[in-house]
C-alpha cells in the first residue's frame, strides 16, 4: 500500500492527452477563461497547502463539530437576546448577505472544479465548493432559527430572492464574480481579491468585534469559515502567476476591476458593522484604522508579490476611506424603511468618537446628523413618528454597483452621467464607469432600481415599492432601534424648554 | 414592535413619482451640496430653475438645512435661475447640482 506522500501526488495530478477530441473543446475558452493555454503552460500549477479527500472530511469534521459546540453554549435565543441592540443588527446585515453569496460561492469553484485547466486545481476547487457550501449551512443553520426571536432574521433565506435595493446590488456583484465567471475570472476574482484581499482578514477583524460584543457565536462562527478561506484562496494565486507571465496586462485589469467591485461592497458591510452598528465602547477600532491595519497594507504586499501595480484609482479608495461608508450610512438611514435591519443615530459621544477617527470630512457629516436629530426632536420620539423622520423622495443608485449614489463628499458628489449607445447611465464614481466602460456588452441592459420604477417595472409609490417590490412588510422594514427616543435628545429637548 | 401599515405610510409619505401628474415628468438626478445621496427629482419643463432648487431642498430637508442663497449647476455652468428646464435644456437623467451662494 502506498503512503501518502507516495500517492496524494498521483491522485492530484491525473491529466492525460485527449486522442478523440480537442484541448479547447474540453476547456473552451469562454468558460474556462483566458488567456487561453494549452496544458503545458499550467502542468506546473501547484497549491502550498495540499490535502486529501479523508483529511479535508477529518478537519471539516472537527470544526464543525467545534461550531455545534459552541452554538449549543451560548447560541441560544435567550443569550442573543442578552446582545446590544446596535450588534444584532448588524448580525442582520451579515445572516442576510452571507448565506446564499457563499452558495453563489460553490457554483464558482464547480465551474473551476471541471473547466479549472489543471487536475491539482480542479481538486482544489471541489475541495473549495465543499468548503462555501458549509459557509451557506452554518449561517442559515445558526441565524434562520433567530426569526422566533424577530422576523428580520427572516431575510438570511429571502433576501437573495427579492428585488431590494441592497440585494439588486448584491446579486449584480455576486453574479458576475461567481454564478456567470469562467473559471480564471473566477479564481482570480475571489480567491486572490476578494478572499485573500478582504474575507480572510475582514473575518479576522469581525471575529474581533463579536468577541468585543460578547457574541461568541457569531466570533466562533466567522473563526471557523476563515480557517477554510485560508486553504481555498491559495487557488487563486497559481491561476494569476501564469495569467501575469501571459497577458500581465489582463492580470492587472482583473485585479483592479475587482479591488474596486469589493471595496464598493465590504466598505458597506464592514464599515457600517464597525463604526455605528457596534457599541462604541466595544469597537476595538475605527473601519479606517481596521482597513489600514488588515487590508490596505496586506493587499499591497500581495500585489508587489505577484509584479502587479497598485491600482490606477488606489488614492481614491485612501481618501474614501474617510468618508464613504458613512455617507451611505446616513443615506441608508434616512432610507431605513427599505432595509431589513434596524439603525441607531450617533449620539453625541459618538460623533466625538468619529470626529476623532475621520477629522478629514467629518464637519459635513456632522451637520447631516445634527439635522435629522433636529427632525426627531421636532416630531418627538415614537414608532409613530418614524416615517415623519424619513426620506421622502427616490434616492438614486450607480449603473454599475447598483449602490447608492453616496460618492465623494456631502460638499462633491462625485456621481457622473454618460451617453453610451444612445442611453444615458450615472455612475457614483470614476471608477465603476471605468469598468463598465471597459465591458459595456456585460453591464449595459441591467437596470437599476430607478429605471425599473421610470419604465413601470416597479411600483412607484414608496408604500407599494417597499411591500410588493421590495418585499417587505411593517413588521420587517426597518426603523430607529429606539423610535428617536435617545437620552441626549431628550436632555436636549428638556434643556430647549 | 409597534405596525405602521402601509395606508399610513401612504399618508405620511406623499411619494408617487409618476401617477396623478398632470404634466410630462422630466426624471432628474438632483444633487444637493451637504446632502449625501443623489436624489431623483420630477420636473415640469416648464418649472423655473429656482423652482426646481426649491423642490431638490424640500426633498433633502431631513438631512440639509434649506437655504435662501443657492445657484443650480448644470454641466459645470452656473444656470439663470429664471430659465426653465426646457429653456436651460436639461433633459431626462440629467445631473443638477444645487450649490450655496
Amino acid at each position: 500500500m502506498l503512503g501518502r506522500e507516495e500517492w496524494l501526488p498521483l491522485a492530484r495530478k491525473l491529466d492525460w492527452d485527449y486522442s478523440y477530441v480537442r484541448e479547447d473543446e474540453v476547456f473552451p475558452e469562454v468558460i474556462s477563461g483566458r488567456p487561453w493555454l494549452p496544458h503545458s503552460e499550467w502542468k506546473d500549477w501547484e497549491e502550498s497547502f495540499k490535502t486529501s479527500y479523508r483529511e479535508y472530511v477529518d478537519n471539516q469534521y472537527e470544526k464543525d463539530m467545534a461550531v455545534q459546540a459552541v452554538h449549543d453554549a451560548v447560541g441560544r435565543i435567550e443569550n442573543v437576546q442578552k446582545l446590544a441592540l446596535p450588534w444584532l443588527n448588524s448580525l442582520k446585515v451579515h445572516a442576510a448577505a452571507l448565506p446564499l453569496a457563499e452558495f453563489t460561492g460553490v457554483i464558482g469553484n464547480l465551474r473551476g472544479a471541471r473547466f479549472g485547466r489543471d487536475s491539482a486545481w480542479r481538486t482544489m476547487a471541489t475541495f473549495g465548493a465543499l468548503d462555501e457550501y458549509r459557509h451557506t449551512q452554518i449561517p442559515l443553520l445558526l441565524f434562520h432559527p433567530l426569526l422566533r426571536l424577530d422576523s428580520q432574521f427572516d431575510w438570511a433565506h429571502k433576501f437573495y430572492h427579492t428585488n431590494n435595493w441592497f440585494a439588486v446590488a448584491a446579486r449584480h456583484f455576486f453574479d458576475e464574480l461567481t454564478v456567470g465567471q469562467n473559471a480564471i475570472e473566477f479564481h482570480i476574482a475571489t480567491n486572490v481579491v476578494l478572499e485573500t484581499g478582504f474575507t480572510n482578514l475582514q473575518f479576522v477583524g469581525l471575529a474581533s468585534l463579536a468577541r468585543e460584543s460578547s457574541d461568541h457565536m457569531f466570533e466562533r462562527m466567522v473563526t471557523s469559515i476563515q480557517t477554510d478561506e485560508a486553504r481555498h484562496a491559495q487557488i487563486g494565486h497559481p491561476v494569476l502567476t501564469t495569467v501575469m507571465k501571459h497577458d500581465p496586462k489582463y492580470a492587472q485589469y482583473l485585479v483592479d476591476k475587482w479591488f474596486w467591485r469589493n471595496w464598493r461592497l465590504f466598505s458597506i458591510l464592514t464599515g457600517l458593522s464597525i463604526d455605528y452598528l457596534t457599541a462604541p465602547d466595544q469597537r476595538p477600532y475605527s473601519f479606517k484604522e481596521f482597513m489600514e491595519e488588515w487590508i490596505i497594507d496586506q493587499f499591497l504586499r500581495t500585489l508587489d508579490e505577484f509584479g502587479l501595480e497598485k491600482p490606477w484609482y488606489w488614492n481614491l479608495v485612501l481618501d474614501e476611506l474617510d468618508i464613504y461608508h458613512h455617507m451611505i450610512y446616513a443615506s441608508a438611514y434616512s432610507y431605513r424603511a427599505t432595509l431589513w435591519f434596524n439603525f441607531v443615530i450617533p449620539g453625541p459621544a459618538e460623533r466625538k468618537w468619529l470626529r476623532e477617527k475621520y477629522p478629514k470630512y467629518w464637519d459635513d457629516m456632522d451637520a447631516v446628523w445634527e439635522q435629522i436629530s433636529e427632525r426627531w426632536k421636532t416630531v418627538g420620539p415614537g414608532p409613530e413618528n418614524e416615517l415623519a423622520v424619513h426620506g421622502t423622495a427616490m434616492p438614486t443608485f450607480c449603473d454599475l454597483c447598483q449602490l447608492p449614489l453616496s460618492a465623494g463628499t456631502p460638499r462633491k458628489n462625485t456621481a457622473r452621467v454618460l451617453v453610451h449607445d444612445g442611453r444615458k447611465y450615472i455612475f457614483c464614481s470614476e471608477p465603476c464607469q471605468w469598468i463598465f466602460l471597459h465591458e459595456p456588452e456585460r453591464y449595459a441592459n441591467h437596470k437599476d432600481v430607478v429605471k425599473r420604477v421610470l419604465l413601470g417595472e416597479a411600483p412607484p409609490q414608496l408604500p407599494n415599492l417597499l411591500t410588493e417590490y421590495f418585499n417587505l412588510t411593517p413588521d420587517t422594514w426597518g426603523k430607529d432601534v429606539h423610535n428617536g427616543d435617545y437620552e441626549w435628545l431628550r436632555a436636549r429637548k428638556d434643556s430647549a424648554a | 414592535m409597534v405596525i405602521t401599515s402601509g395606508s399610513e405610510l401612504e399618508k405620511t409619505l406623499p411619494l408617487s413619482l409618476l401617477t396623478g401628474l398632470t404634466f410630462m415628468p422630466v426624471p432628474l438626478y438632483g444633487f444637493l451640496q451637504g446632502d449625501v445621496v443623489g436624489l431623483l427629482i420630477l420636473a415640469d419643463d416648464g418649472d423655473t430653475l429656482e423652482a426646481l432648487a426649491r423642490k431638490l431642498q424640500a426633498a433633502a430637508s431631513l438631512r440639509v438645512a434649506a437655504r435662501d442663497q443657492v445657484r443650480v449647476v448644470y454641466k459645470d455652468e452656473t444656470v439663470d435661475p429664471t430659465m426653465t428646464v426646457a429653456q436651460a435644456g436639461l433633459q431626462a437623467l440629467d445631473r443638477f447640482d444645487v450649490l450655496s451662494g
